[in-house]
């Protein structure tokens, strides 16, 4: 929708709109893969292990799988975040609330991958 | 910002601009936010381990067999699969100049993505009669 009085405010667009707006597809290509595999993985293969012994057991016994989960969260987290805010952008909210929401977005974002990395590292250091 | 004005808004864009591309795009925008909240919904659950214990953590896993639950599991692969499908649309078209033919795909992966649902629903029914 065209709206003029937007126009006449002179929008603020964000400086890392380009990129952004780049990095959005390239994860998008990375979590189509990702994301196929993860659920295909715990949704759809017959040996579906689910217990805390099994979680415990795939956890140490596949490093890759680790390695594998922590760029699959973080690339997971840029792109549900950054789409998130990019929603909230379309609907032209002030240069203060657009601000304030991107610090929010990176905030959530990086102490949640903290949060999983951290969450890793403990099962791995878990006695079987 | 004015909330109501813009669910308003997008309402307007969809009766009057009845184009594939419009459909698409606010299924895309839906789903995108639902997933949004779900992976953190995600993430919270299966992330609390910590302070559940391995008993506490397996009744809860037990749950997910349940038929009602494996229903809300058919609804998951159904918005992932129509935000992956779409997703594939969208970089087809910004990427390898196929606007022209956006339409055309557009109803060709509802199709793949109907297919794969009917899987689904079949995998999910063998699954719970398994049980």
């Amino acid at each position: 929708m065209i709206n003029e009085e937007v126009n006449k405010k002179q929008e603020y667009i964000s400086p890392s709109a380009g990129w952004r707006w780049l990095l959005q597809r390239v994860t998008a290509v990375l979590l189509v893969f990702g994301l196929l595999f993860h659920t295909f993985l715990m949704h759809f293969t017959s040996a579906r292990m689910f217990s805390f012994s099994d979680v415990l057991q795939r956890v140490q016994d596949y490093l890759s799988l680790g390695i594998f989960y922590v760029i699959f969260l973080g690339v997971t987290l840029f792109h549900a975040l950054n789409g998130f805010y990019e929603v909230v952008d379309d609907y032209s909210p002030s240069r203060w609330f657009k601000k304030l929401l991107a610090w929010a977005c990176w905030l959530a974002g990086l102490a949640t991958f903290a949060w999983g990395v951290w969450l890793l590292v403990w099962w791995m250091k878990q006695i079987r | 910002m004015n909330i109501i004005k813009n669910i308003k808004d997008l309402k307007n864009d969809l009766l009057l601009n009845k184009n594939t591309g419009t459909l698409a795009w606010i299924m895309h925008r839906v789903t995108g936010l639902l997933l949004t909240l779900y992976i953190f919904m995600h993430l919270c659950v299966l992330g609390s381990e910590l302070w559940w214990g391995a008993g506490a953590f397996d009744a809860l896993m037990g749950n997910f067999h349940k038929p009602v639950f494996k229903a809300m599991e058919f609804c998951l692969i159904g918005v992932i699969g129509y935000h992956i499908i779409n997703g594939i649309r969208i970089i087809l078209a910004d990427f390898l100049i196929k606007t022209r033919g956006q339409k055309k795909l557009f109803w060709l992966f509802m199709v793949i993505l109907a297919a794969g649902m009917i899987f689904t629903l079949i995998f999910f029914v063998q699954d719970i009669l398994n049980k």
